[in-house]
């Protein structure tokens, strides 16, 4: 092993630096994509929301009842979200509507699939051209009974 | 010092004297290609004839064409090692190293002459040896024949059994093909797609290929790397070159990757409060991916760097 070995020893040793450059990259930006998201979640459960619109989407979100939510607006999400639909939700004065979100893989499942949101009694949700959303909670909790 | 300069009637005088005063080993690795090759070729049984019987032809000459395909750049790949690694092995011994070296021809000459042998020489003899010999093996190894022609199973005095057909029934022999359409394969195979957007915000899913062009120079830089990488360890240790080379590398190779997972682990976890928000885990599909693989072309920087610190090395040896 002579001096001009270490030549190699350094490209290689530069082309890990410039891997874990490129990695860290790619890491800081899905990491800002997920704060964004967080934030836009955040965002809607400070808002006092009551009526939740599901429109012109193909998402398959389960609406459930819940009696009490640790969050003050009375509605709650869980499951996974991928973050590249958060601006699917958009606010408009006290109504949350969701549209948007297209299939993909000829539509044989939906990006959108497993959310599940949570609402108290005093929220109401309203369906408009979304196949794919399903209302579980009972009509007593819908109507406010 | 003698100038760094190329000469073409000096670099023909060296290849010229190399190549006579080398015929015998020449010869001889020849004859070790053709032996080996055809070995593999038959599947180590050249005396054990093989019969399929067919169903669709087109199945059959396509599970053959794989078959060949695997052997040649797996051959390939195992006559460039043994190459590569005695490609300085006159410099490198102790009895011929002052003859080699003091020879008057450049360095550069002298580099270009090894480069040579060890990519464009070996490859062409590659491709005529494996051409011919696996043509020959498949005109009496390989035999396919319509079911329906089988009258009966015969044994023959090697101990193998073989269909015996009607007269005049049909018989196929596979065929080599062309091997170098892996490139083509690999290129339409190996497509993915990306959302990307268009002007107007919309976003859409773009398939991306990795281009003949792309995947063509991918193979060029992985052949010259493999070979350049066993020159160097041809130049840099006396004895058991290829040995010492796979072992130094596999090493070096081992210590980066533990080190990539040492560092990733640390830098790459993600803390909960970046991924969850109450019950809700948020995950990202959009994947930053380039639409073209052509960036890849840049990694030619390796085999250059190492047939840049081969002719220095044997440049401060002429000195």
């Amino acid at each position: 092993m002579k001096k001009y070995d270490f030549c190699l020893l350094a490209l290689y040793v530069c082309l890990v630096v410039v891997f874990f450059v490129i990695a860290w990259g790619y890491d800081q930006t899905r990491r800002q994509e997920r704060r964004k998201g967080i934030q836009y979640f955040e965002e809607i459960y400070r808002t006092p929301v009551k009526t939740v619109v599901f429109q012109d989407t193909d998402a398959a979100i389960v609406v459930d009842g819940a009696v009490q939510n640790q969050l003050e607006n009375g509605l709650e999400f869980s499951g996974s979200f991928d973050v590249r639909y958060a601006a699917c939700f958009k606010i408009s004065g006290d109504t949350l509507v969701f549209s948007g979100g297209r299939s993909k893989h000829d539509g044989s499942y939906p990006d959108i699939r497993n959310l599940k949101l949570h609402v108290t009694r005093h929220i109401r949700v309203d369906t408009i051209n979304a196949p794919n959303v399903r209302i579980e909670r009972t009509l007593t909790e819908q109507d406010g009974i | 010092m003698m100038k760094e300069i190329f000469d073409i009637c000096r670099f023909k005088a060296l290849a010229w004297k190399y190549y006579r005063e080398n015929m015998k080993t020449i010869l001889i690795f020849l004859g070790v290609m053709v032996v080996v090759t055809f070995m593999v070729v038959c599947k180590f049984n050249p005396f054990r004839m093989e019969y399929t019987s067919l169903y669709t032809e087109s199945n059959y000459l396509d599970r053959y064409y794989g078959m060949f395909a695997k052997i040649f750049w797996g051959l390939l790949g195992f006559f460039l090692l043994f190459a590569a690694s005695y490609s300085f092995a006159d410099f490198m011994s102790g009895k011929k190293s002052f003859g080699a070296l003091l020879l008057p021809a450049s360095s550069f000459e002298k580099l270009l002459l090894a480069i040579l042998n060890s990519t464009v020489v070996v490859f062409l003899l590659h491709v005529a040896v494996f051409y011919s010999v696996a043509h020959v093996a498949c005109s009496y190894k390989y035999t396919g024949f319509k079911e329906a022609d089988k009258i009966a199973v015969a044994e023959s005095w090697s101990g193998f059994s073989y269909p015996v057909l009607t007269p005049g029934a049909e018989i196929v022999h596979p065929k080599v093909g062309n091997v170098f359409s892996v490139v083509d394969r690999f290129s339409e195979s190996s497509a993915y797609t990306r959302e990307v957007e268009d002007g107007t915000g919309v976003r859409k899913e773009r398939t991306v290929y990795f281009t003949p062009f792309v995947v063509w120079n991918l193979l060029i830089m992985y052949w010259l790397y493999f070979v350049f990488v066993f020159m160097w360890g041809s130049i840099t240790f006396r004895k058991r070159s290829a040995l010492l080379t796979i072992l130094v590398h596999g090493l070096f190779f081992l210590f980066l990757g533990w080190l990539v997972y040492r560092v990733g682990t640390v830098f790459w976890i993600t803390p909960r409060e970046e991924a969850m928000l109450y019950g809700l885990y948020f995950y990202n599909t959009g994947e930053p991916v380039p639409l073209s693989a052509s960036w890849l072309l840049l990694l030619y920087i390796v085999p250059l760097t190492y047939v840049g610190i081969i002719w220095k090395k044997l440049k401060n040896k002429q000195v």
